[in-house]
């Protein structure tokens, strides 16, 4: 709530490899230093929280945080996938992290959620170079048979899409 | 609801034993307990389960730019074990070196891996690794060792340093300075499979002691005896490419190469050749003087002596005078003088002006016997006083090196377990080579750097940089690479400059350009009296494909590497001949002892009769928890003979035991039973047409015919195809196809129980007369099939059809009733009969923390009771796409390479987009030899393969007249 909505600071700023790689990245404590070097008291939590971060740069152990959304092993996920390609907000499946003192889990990260959202959602067909290969697809809408591309119709609820 | 009952008493009585007890003084009945104890248990778990376990997620405290977490970064390195090289890219996760990948840009070995090179990462995380110095069983310190070395070294005793080959330059400088600081200090080359004898016929012949280059892809004609040069014989990577090369054919190139083997055991080279002569080591030198006299005669050189060849060399000889330029003569005996008689042949029909290069030399196998033997002599009586080996095995590999115990200290410098190194009083552990800086200089001119992948795991040294400071010079071997590089291998217009340094490091090699040596043409014959060994039962040691000369013999991927002719694992046999084996009585899995020590028989078609062969590398005591004590140590038998290594031995003696051994082999049917499996026809044929002996392939497209609609795939549609002609069965896919996708390792038992988990098998078949088979090499992995039979028997939907061709299966999904496994036809799908992961009973690599660190993150690790098999490397397929669609264009064609395909060293896999015309794999499946594996079961494979085209009859208007069955009828 303090860093996204109070200082408006973009969640890019500290998931820094968001945009790149299948990880957000939790942020190394530099990160945080950038800011908290000087920052040494919060608004609500006062020194408590902000002196974790502070012990950790001094003692060089860095943060252990508790992982809140936590995909199984066995399904692939990828974040520059959603975020760069498919133009997903963060806030679709992470919800309103500004209004949270404490991140909550939204969905239930369960198949159907993902899997209802990739029937729906429809993807950047004309403004990705990568998707002129779907010549079929390109047809059928030329021809208005679909008026939308949707993750499905590129394979988008396939087993091997997620889990191999 | 009518009371139900359970008894005729009951229903009778209309009382059940509970209302019976409870109307008795208890309150609480039995099964009033059991709901109240199964509600509470269960309510427990209900509430407890409600939070989940908490996880934690640890950042960098500073994360190094270059990496980010769940991308690969790739760096350019240098595999050299001491007897092979290969340039690699590493593909290194999260900190941790996962695979070796082909370098592609490297002009020595030009994308391609051997089997060991890619199971190579594996001993990175060895458990067996030394983990800190060790003196006389005492941890010590690195300090601690410097000073001990040095007041040893400063006593001024006789010292011998004992390494393998070494074509590192800047470690020849670390190895100058140590000499330099230490005058009574000798360095000694060792090779456990040494070619001492090629490089002293080169001495002999043209006054420098080297191994010429050869190239297999200028000849035309390659005659080869006993050189397993496409698996393990000096440079197989390098020669594997090269060979391949002259295989290719396509209706616009109707041409390749013609290759005879003259061999005792059936190498894997020896399967690939056109026409093989199986003959005993004593045929094969009388051969080759008969060889050496006719070409002489025609050539009007003098003759030499040499008894008569019993069998006729009239068809090889013509050949030969056919090719003079263009033809290649190669023998793997370490006999200097047959290595004479082959340069001598080489050079009379001039081939040493284009497939043979003096100039660009071999730099590999540099050890000398002689030199070496001088040594043990002078160790024996006592005049070494310090020993120190790096990186050497001789205790193993001498079979014994009782001289050792007379020297007066022994360091050894190394960074695994083995034989040698536990009877040292020192033991400095060496880096692995991923963990360590170096170079490599394989072919004369050639070079190619060597970078640390990862942080040292444990308390190891550079073995260079203990002779740096042994020599009392400050600096790391680090700076003295640079150093040499920027300095003195860098071009003159590029020395000093940084640049140059950072741009060569990262394509991991450089080539300069050589002073060219004019071609020798004038040939003076040496004098030689040719001494074959005697006939009789003779005894041929080679080294394996999987194992080599044992350096890796804790390596459990290699250990379960099926050997390419005889399909074995886990073990070394006698490999002797039907018909021998007849005479003697002789069936598979019998016992025998052979000088005393047993080693279990194996009948081997095309075996020479009057040999039997046995694999080197086996036998290993002190490797480690995997290797040891498993098979026999064939360097028993290896001797020194007139002052060179001999790897045959004649008047063995077998004697039978009356016991018996089982043996576990992947494959136990060797015949395709007349099913067109592998087609094959011959060059000629294929000339004059090109579909010839693929035939079936039309009749069976004529019958393609379907009631269900016809699949189609919109975007991309992935398919590979298999050239026969190409693939030489080395197993390097096999090895690249574990290291991808987590592949367990199942031990000896299981294999025995045919529940081996590889994905990718090479399937070989012999056809014709077991005294010499024609041999085939098939790689099989899933077909993805676009109809494909294991889908729809599936009852739960793990497996289904991807809109991109891939067979896919949800591991998660199946519940293991096999109903695919026994649906497929092709049985490429692996079924999890155990959990292989962390569990005692399979202690092999999935059993360590250490050595699951090999793990490729971006695969599953399966479960017990889930059928897995080949996903063409769906996670490198997705990772492509993403990145294309990440830059916002159109997957190029050759991008995504399935692990298989992408290190192969023959280039006989090829992947592609089959929606594509254009692409490779497309343009390959338009030829007239491509077919699928049982296409008439209408399972419309993914995976073509192209018919095997042997070279068995001369090419009209090339050679006159002579035909390669006359091969077979000589000695048949």
């Amino acid at each position: 709530m303090v860093h996204a909505k109070d200082m408006q600071i973009d969640c890019q700023y500290c998931h820094t490899t968001v945009a790149h790689s299948k990880h957000a990245g939790i942020p190394d404590v530099n990160i945080c230093w950038n800011c908290h070097s000087i920052v040494r008291e919060g608004s609500h939590s006062g020194k408590h929280q902000i002196n974790k971060v502070v012990d950790a740069w001094e003692s060089g152990i860095p943060i252990q945080w508790i992982k809140v959304y936590n995909l199984q092993d066995h399904v692939f996920f990828s974040h520059a996938q959603h975020v760069t390609v498919g133009k997903v907000e963060c806030l679709t499946c992470h919800g309103n992290i500004e209004e949270m003192d404490r991140v909550r889990q939204l969905g239930d990260l369960s198949m159907g959620w993902c899997i209802n959202c990739h029937r729906d959602t429809e993807i950047q067909f004309f403004d990705n170079e990568f998707y002129t290969q779907y010549k079929e697809l390109h047809k059928l809408m030329e021809s208005g048979e679909i008026d939308r591309v949707t993750a499905e119709l590129t394979g988008g609820t396939e087993c091997s899409k997620c889990h191999y | 609801m009518e009371k139900q009952w359970r008894s005729i008493e009951e229903f009778e009585q209309g009382i059940t034993p509970e209302q019976e007890n409870s109307s008795g003084k208890t309150s609480a009945s039995r099964r009033d307990f059991l709901k109240l104890f199964g509600f509470s248990v269960a309510s427990a778990a209900v509430v407890t389960s409600c939070e989940k376990p908490v996880q934690r997620a640890i950042p960098y405290l500073i994360k190094p730019e270059e990496i980010i977490p769940g991308k690969a970064n790739y760096y350019a390195s240098t595999f050299y074990d001491g007897t092979e090289y290969c340039s690699v890219v590493v593909k290194v996760r999260d900190g941790r070196p996962i695979k070796i990948e082909g370098n592609h840009q490297s002009p020595v070995s030009r994308g391609g891996t051997s089997a060991r090179v890619q199971a190579s990462v594996l001993n990175l995380y060895d458990d067996a690794r030394y983990k800190e110095p060790v003196l006389s069983g005492n941890k010590i310190s690195w300090d601690e060792v410097d000073s001990w070395i040095t007041s040893r070294l400063m006593d001024g005793g006789n010292t011998v340093l004992l390494t393998p080959t070494i074509i590192s330059p800047s470690t020849k400088e670390a190895l100058r300075k140590f000499l330099q600081a230490h005058p009574n200090a000798r360095w000694i080359q060792y090779d456990e499979v040494s070619a001492s004898g090629i490089r002293e016929a080169h001495m002999d012949l043209f006054g420098t002691s080297i191994i010429p280059g050869i190239h297999f892809d200028r000849a035309d004609y390659i005659l080869s005896f006993d050189a397993d040069f496409l698996g393990t014989w000096i440079a197989p990577v390098e020669f594997a490419r090269d060979y391949a090369s002259t295989r290719e054919l396509s209706t616009a190139h109707p041409h390749m190469s013609r290759h005879v083997q003259v061999e005792s055991a059936l190498s894997m080279t020896g399967s690939n050749a056109d026409a093989r002569i199986p003959v005993t080591p004593r045929e094969s030198v009388l051969m080759l003087g008969a060889i050496y006299n006719k070409i002489a005669g025609a050539t009007g050189h003098p003759a030499i002596f040499t008894p008569p060849s019993v069998i006729s060399v009239d068809d090889l000889v013509a050949d030969l005078l056919a090719h003079q330029g263009k033809s290649l003569v190669i023998s793997g005996s370490n006999d200097p003088d047959i290595q004479k008689l082959v340069a001598g042949i080489n050079l009379m029909l001039g081939n040493y002006a284009s497939t043979l290069d003096l100039k660009q030399s071999i730099q590999l196998k540099q050890g000398d016997d002689r030199e070496f033997e001088d040594f043990v002599s002078s160790l024996s009586q006592g005049e070494v006083d310090n020993l120190i080996m790096a990186n050497v095995n001789p205790i193993y590999s001498l079979g014994g090196f009782e001289a050792m115990k007379k020297a007066g200290f022994t360091a050894y410098l190394g960074s695994a377990l083995n034989e040698t190194a536990s009877a040292c009083q020192l033991i400095c552990p060496d880096h692995h080579y991923l963990e360590s800086w170096g170079d490599a200089e394989p072919v004369l001119g050639s070079y190619s750097l060597q970078q640390p992948c990862i942080h040292p795991l444990f308390n190891s040294r550079a073995w260079q940089d203990s002779l740096i400071k042994w020599a009392g010079e400050d600096g790391s071997y680090e700076d003295l690479v640079k150093f040499w590089w920027e300095n003195m291998i860098a071009p003159r217009e590029a020395q000093g400059n940084k640049q140059w340094w950072v741009d060569t490091l990262q394509a991991g090699y450089f080539v300069s350009a050589l002073e060219p040596i004019p071609a020798s043409t004038s040939y003076t014959p040496p004098e030689l009296k040719l001494d074959p060994p005697e006939s009789d039962l003779s005894l041929v040691l080679y080294s394996p494909v999987g194992l080599n000369d044992g350096r890796h013999a804790n390596n459990p991927w290699l250990h379960e590497l099926p050997d390419p002719v005889t399909k074995v694992c886990w073990d070394n046999y006698l490999a002797i001949s039907p018909a021998d084996a007849s005479a003697m009585g002789l069936e598979d899995e019998m016992v025998v002892t052979m000088d005393g020590i047993e080693v279990p028989v194996l009948i081997q078609p095309g075996q020479a009769r009057g040999t039997i062969s046995l694999a080197l590398g086996y036998g290993r005591i002190k490797a480690g928890k995997v290797g040891d004590g498993i098979g026999v140590n064939a360097f028993t038998w290896v001797r020194n003979r007139k002052g060179y290594r001999e790897y045959t031995r004649d008047h063995i003696k077998l004697e039978l035991t009356g016991k018996t051994y089982p043996i576990a082999r992947t494959q136990t049917h060797h015949t395709m039973e007349g099913r067109p499996i592998v087609r094959e026809t011959t060059l000629k044929e294929y000339q004059s047409d090109p579909s010839a002996g693929n035939h079936f392939h039309l009749e069976a497209e004529a019958h393609s015919q379907t009631l269900y609609p016809e699949a189609k795939f919109d975007g991309y549609h992935w398919g590979m195809v298999v050239d026969q002609n190409k693939c030489t069965g080395c197993n390097n896919c096999v090895v690249s196809c574990i290291a991808e996708n987590n592949i367990a390792v199942v031990g000896k038992e299981e294999v025995k129980n045919r529940r081996i988990m590889h994905w990718m098998r090479i399937d070989r078949y012999f056809s014709d007369q077991p005294e010499n088979p024609r041999v085939f090499h098939q790689p099989v992995m899933c077909q993805h099939c676009d109809n494909a039979p294991c889908e729809n028997v599936c009852p739960v939907s793990a497996t289904m059809h991807s809109n991109e061709g891939l067979n896919q299966v949800a591991y998660v999904r199946c519940i293991g009733t096999k109903y695919c496994i026994n649906n497929c036809p092709y049985r490429v799908r692996r079924f999890n009969w155990f959990k292989y992961m962390n569990n005692e009973k399979f202690d092999f690599n999935q059993n360590s923390d250490l050595s699951r660190l090999v793990l490729n993150p971006d695969v599953t690790v399966r479960e017990r009771g889930v059928v897995e098999k080949c996903t063409l490397c769906v996670q490198r397929i997705q990772e492509k796409k993403l990145e294309a669609k990440l830059e916002g264009r159109p997957l190029r064609e050759g991008e995504v390479q399935p692990a298989c395909v992408q290190s192969c060293p023959s280039g006989a896999l090829v992947f592609g987009n089959m929606n594509d015309p254009d692409s490779e794999v497309s343009k390959l499946k338009r030829e007239e030899r491509n077919y699928h594996l049982l296409e008439q079961l209408h399972t419309l494979p993914s995976i073509g393969y192209l018919t095997k085209v042997r070279n068995t009859e001369p090419v009209p208007g090339e050679v006159d007249s002579h035909d390669a069955s006359s091969d077979h009828e000589q000695h048949g």
